[in-house]
């Protein structure tokens, strides 16, 4: 963007003006509970176990918080009772919930047809699951919503920062660089605005949320990205001796990822491998594929895309399962630039 | 996250941890994170030991108890002097809960009595809590990993709004060049309004006025509490770019400073061809990713274009949607629900009439806010005028009777043929200044004349084309049938139209003929028909062959050539292949989807590859952009001018590199002419209004001229120009336009009687038709080609050949107008 350059003291006073007068909103931190009997100890332990916010303390049952070291039962009440005063956790009418939600920030795909199908783009502060076969489409719109949730929210974007879990290896910052190029972005900004981890096991993919939710309490993020939720678990737990195991892994991990849509309002993108069926669906299907994890993917996750591969750069995706979106289909394409519109109507 | 700040979540906040400056050093690689153990230098060993051998600690403690996942009771203190211990609550009053003896241990759990103790750590001093108590904590369970250079404050990718205050206007208006909008008079928190300026550096200084004034409009600073604007540039002013600009400003900026932008969703009606063009618009000046264009192009099915308007309302992905008139009445229902805050006519004489049902579904959506573009907003009358007017801004003007009393009336009045009463023609006067001024506040016309140094020079040629033999002929005959008697004396509207195409058709080629029903009846039975397919040489075909051949070898330009009718075209069409010229053609009959690229595709090919286009007036005469092309040929005219001017506006408009040249052709002392004397006639009343004329010349079509249409004059060069009365010579010199006649009316007694000697100067038509056509021909240079001699420069080549040919074997134009505009 053509922007003038604008003094930088200019540019830095608002926001600190900003900060003061809305401090009162977003994600609140732990500390503000310091005081009627919560020492900062208290809060120092809190936020060791990964809470950072009031929303955490707020949203986490109490059999989790006495298992804080150093948290007793009569202490666990008082945190649970005091976050709760800051955190609405009551009824609200429709009506109430229905203007919140018209004013829900989308984050755009890159690709009209697609943000149009899915009712504006990846919706913020739910899990959206993306699943299909290999060279589908996934990563690559895994990494174009790096970049896009960076941008105003007025160009559909959610003005944050973007955090990636790889589990498979499969990140590749030139695809960045040339997304941020497309929306004429200051390159090493974009890449600076992505915390990246790879995940090497299960447990670390797990642990690396808790980290997530410091990141989170302290800088404004609007996206978390895990590109494969299960490609670890599929190797991690074999057979089906281990499936309980992995399945209570697997929704402790949801939980979580959920736990953290609430509390920071940001937008989870997951995606998921695909198994092939192979005793139901022939008849109609010749090449049926559902995607793994089970029953604990499918409920937890709270729209399901299916990614399948058109002709050329062209992909087809389909809403899978949507609480509000009906079952229809489009087409998108990837290009060099990150998803977009296949050309051949413009 | 909601958009709303007082919503759950919404703003951004800055990292409470100050950011360190140094991040990711873009050679280093993200290592695997190392373990940091972060407070290990302080042992447990060294706590102090309080001097009065009492030390107090902070305690978890449960009572003993055999689950296997153990929770703590409660907090309290312990304080130990020696081997005795006390367990007390946190509280300040706490009661003894256990004591005893035994030995405390810091790092494990121990036990009192029946409880079970663990220490978190010492009080320093007594009574209080300490805040800080956690050491042994740390050293316990290291933090993992040191992701500093990773919490990081977000910085913002695109230097915008949110970075800014809201008071900050959107862009810096002291740039130099910046659009700074009008401040609106009252208002808390007012910020500027600046143009972007990546639109604001390409805007023409009259475009800038358009802007503003679109803006003001749409803002309500016009005072009139209408938000409607009208704007009637003429063609190539860049409307397009106009309101890309203040849909765009609109879009995302506001003036009041605690508000959000005026316009969340626009809704721009236009005919079907231009969709295309509105689409790649809004991709050449505002690139594909700031703003979202769903334009409904009907390359898809009906429930999918559904759809896509449902969608367009439900989500914000979309701000912009393009749509045809026609297929706005087809989706009706789905439009209707969408709450559009701006709409855009384009070529908006399509509503000039009350009954379209496109206009009166756009008014029961009253969408507040609304621009209308037009080319040609007075077409015909003044009541297509009050419709459009009426849509922009309902009821300024009043209902329709009262606009006809108040206005229409007098006006007419004045403008009657027999009128001599000269208060009348002053109360016109008056009346018409009136509906100026009201306009004036939301209506912006200019001419294209402001363009003069952006755009090429333009040549226009009327050529008149004598008839030949064969026309004459059969003009003759049907002249000569008994029925054309009869129709004549019945004077009946529609036998009068048949009659009237029937001798259009004769004027372009006789193998038009073919088929038609009227030469049918009025021949009844005879054998006419046969053999006219074969004719198709006329004097206008016959000139156009010369034209596309001269052109072809004397330059390398792409031409398009222009008429009314389809079969027309096909006479046309027909004759390409023995020229060996390439075409493409566009017509009603070109699928809406397949347009565009007709058009794109003549505008990129090269002369070899597509030298021509054929164009139907009636399908591709609006908006079209043909700037591949810089020659024109006008093969027909049409009874409204602005079609014609409209058409012609295709070529030399905003982008146009080459010079232009028009050509437009008539057949002498035909029909053809008389429509051209016409034309001209119209034009003035359309300039009375919108260009603050005050000189009318106007009058209204009386059927006793039926007769007259059809005359023939012949052995005459150009009846337009024996009508003008001019005494030229015809060797193409600047004329200086003849007041004389105009004076005539002004030293006319004002009392209302005149004398019968005056009242019969006065009524005789001829002066007035005079006056009109010498009113618009006035820069027209005449040229006589028999007068001119070979030293006669007209300025294209092409026509001093065709001059010179003519010359020698005296046949392909009896005469031809000229005029040079240098834009």
């Amino acid at each position: 963007m053509t922007q003038p350059m604008v003094e930088p003291t200019e540019a830095i006073r608002p926001v600190v003006d900003e900060e003061d007068e809305e401090g009162m909103y977003g994600p609140m931190p732990v500390a503000k509970l310091e005081g009627n009997g919560i020492t900062g100890g208290d809060i120092k332990k809190l936020m060791e176990f990964g809470l950072n916010t009031v929303e955490a303390i707020a949203y986490t049952p109490k059999r989790a918080l006495l298992t804080i070291k150093g948290i007793s039962e009569a202490k666990a009440d008082k945190l649970l009772l005091e976050a709760t005063k800051f955190v609405p956790m009551g009824f609200t009418t429709a009506s109430e919930f229905h203007h919140r939600r018209s004013e829900l920030i989308c984050l755009t795909t890159g690709s009209k047809q697609l943000d149009t199908l899915l009712g504006g783009g990846i919706e913020t502060g739910s899990i959206t699951e993306v699943f299909g076969e290999f060279r589908t489409g996934k990563s690559q719109l895994c990494h174009t919503l790096a970049v896009t949730c960076q941008l105003p929210i007025d160009m559909g974007g959610g003005e944050g920062k973007c955090l990636y879990i790889d589990t498979e290896g499969t990140f590749r910052p030139t695809r960045l660089i040339s997304v941020a190029k497309r929306y004429g972005l200051d390159e090493r900004d974009t890449l600076d605005n992505v915390a990246y981890a790879r995940a090497y096991n299960a447990d670390h993919q797990l642990q690396l949320l808790n980290q997530a939710a410091s990141m989170m309490a302290e800088s404004r993020f609007s996206l978390l990205i895990v590109d494969s939720i299960m490609a670890l678990y599929r190797t991690d737990f074999s057979g089906r001796g281990e499936l309980s195991a992995r399945q209570m892994h697997v929704a402790k991990f949801m939980r979580t990822l959920q736990r953290l849509a609430d509390e920071f309002g940001i937008a989870v993108l997951i995606t998921n491998q695909v198994v092939a069926q192979v005793d139901a669906g022939a008849i109609f299907n010749p090449d049926p594929k559902k995607p793994i994890g089970g029953n604990i993917i499918a409920h937890s996750s709270t729209t399901r895309l299916s990614f399948k591969k058109g002709k050329g750069e062209q992909r087809i995706c389909k809403i899978y399962d949507s609480p509000c979106l009906p079952e229809s289909e489009c087409v998108f394409a990837i290009y060099e630039d990150g998803l977009g519109d296949p050309k051949d109507d413009e | 996250m909601y958009l709303n700040k007082g919503a759950v979540n919404a703003p951004f906040k800055p990292p409470r941890m100050a950011g360190r400056s140094s991040g990711l050093e873009p050679g280093r690689q993200l290592k695997r994170p190392r373990v940091q153990p972060v407070a290990e230098q302080l042992p447990v060993s060294t706590q102090p030991v309080h001097a009065s051998g009492t030390r107090v600690f902070n305690v978890l403690y449960r009572k003993k108890t055999g689950k296997k996942n153990k929770t703590w009771d409660g907090d309290g203190t312990l304080s130990v002097s020696g081997k005795n211990m006390t367990l007390k609550g946190d509280f300040s009053g706490a009661k003894e809960i256990a004591s005893g003896t035994g030995v405390i241990s810091m790092e494990s759990v121990f036990s009192l009595g029946s409880y079970e103790i663990e220490i978190e750590g010492e009080i320093s001093g007594k009574g209080e809590a300490p805040s800080d108590v956690t050491m042994e904590r740390v050293v316990r369970r290291p933090v993992a990993m040191s992701l500093k250079p990773l919490v990081r404050q977000f910085k913002p990718v695109v230097a915008s709004q949110p970075l800014k205050s809201k008071k900050d206007p959107l862009h810096d208006p002291l740039r130099e060049g910046a659009l700074v909008m009008k401040r609106p008079e009252t208002g808390a928190s007012l910020t500027d309004v600046v143009v972007d300026p990546i639109l604001c550096d390409h805007l023409r200084p009259h475009q800038r006025e358009g802007v503003q004034f679109l803006y003001e409009c749409l803002m309500d600073m016009k005072g009139a509490g209408d938000t409607g604007a009208l704007l009637a540039d003429e063609m190539g002013l860049g409307k397009t770019l106009m309101t890309i600009t203040t849909i765009w400003t609109l879009l995302r900026q506001t003036a009041y400073a605690d508000k959000s932008p005026p316009v969340r969703k626009v809704l721009i009606v236009c005919p079907v061809t231009l969709i295309g063009n509105w689409q790649r618009e809004f991709k050449k000046w505002l690139g594909r990713n700031r703003i979202s264009v769903l334009a409904i192009k009907g390359n898809q099915s009906t429930a999918k274009e559904k759809q896509d308007v449902v969608n367009f309302g439900r989500t914000r992905v979309y701000q912009v949607m393009i749509i045809g008139y026609e297929k706005l009445l087809t989706l009706a229902n789905e439009v209707e629900t969408i709450n559009f805050d701006l709409l855009v006519c384009d070529e908006g004489h399509r509503l000039k009439s009350g009954q379209n049902k496109a206009l009166k579904f756009l008014q029961s959506m009253s969408i507040e806010r609304r621009i209308v573009l037009t080319g040609t907003p007075i077409q015909n009358d003044l009541q297509e005028f009050f419709n459009i007017i009426n849509f922009v801004n309902p009821g300024i003007l009043g209902t329709f009777g009262a606009f006809q009393k108040k206005f229409m009336r007098p006006i007419l009045r004045a403008r009657e043929v027999n009128c001599t009463n000269r208060s009348v023609i002053k109360r016109g006067d008056e009346v018409s200044r009136e509906l100026i001024d009201i306009t004036k506040t939301f209506m912006l016309r200019r001419t294209s004349d402001i363009l003069t140094n952006y755009l090429p020079p333009r040549r226009d040629f009327v050529l008149f084309a004598p008839p030949t033999k064969f026309q004459l002929q059969l003009c003759d005959m049907v002249m000569g049938t008994k029925n054309y008697e009869r129709l004549m004396k019945q004077n009946n509207a529609n036998e009068s139209l048949g009659l009237i195409s029937l001798f259009r058709k004769i004027c372009s080629s006789p193998s038009l003929l073919k088929g038609d029903s009227m030469l049918r009846s009025l021949f009844e039975g005879s054998e006419i028909e046969n053999g006219l397919a074969r004719k198709s040489a006329s004097g206008k075909i016959i000139i156009l062959t010369e034209l596309l051949n001269q052109i072809k070898s004397a330059t390398d330009d792409k031409i398009v050539v222009v008429s009314n009718y389809t079969q027309t075209l096909d006479v046309i069409q027909d004759l390409l292949p023995g020229l060996r010229l390439s075409y493409s053609r566009l017509d009603g009959s070109t699928p809406a989807k397949l347009r565009d690229k007709v058009v794109s595709d003549f505008n990129n090919s090269s002369t070899s590859s597509c030298a021509i286009l054929l164009l139907s007036a009636k399908a591709g005469g609006v908006g079209l952009n043909l700037i591949g092309a810089n020659r024109l040929i006008l093969f027909d005219n049409d009874w409204n001018p602005s079609v014609d001017l409209q058409a012609m506006a295709r070529v030399h408009r905003d982008g146009q590199k080459k010079p232009v040249y028009v050509y437009r052709l008539l057949t002498t002392g035909c029909l053809d002419e008389k429509i051209f004397q016409r034309q001209m006639m119209k034009l003035n009343l359309s300039s009375k209004f919108l260009d603050a004329n005050n000189d009318s010349n106007d009058d209204v079509f009386d059927y006793s001229d039926l007769k007259d249409l059809f005359t023939i004059q012949r052995d005459i060069n150009s009846n337009t120009h024996s009508l003008m009365e001019c005494n030229c010579s015809g060797i193409g010199e600047e004329l200086v336009i003849d007041q004389e006649s105009e004076s005539e009316e002004e030293d006319d007694s004002s009392n209302g009687w005149i004398s019968a000697f005056d009242f019969k100067q006065l009524s005789q038509e001829p002066t007035k038709k005079r006056n009109a056509i010498k009113k618009c021909m006035a820069e027209f240079r005449h040229v006589n080609p028999m007068a001119v001699d070979d030293e006669f420069e007209s300025g294209d080549t092409v026509i001093d050949s065709l001059l010179k040919q003519t010359r020698e074997n005296a046949s392909l134009m009896t005469f031809m107008f000229m005029k040079l505009s240098a834009g």
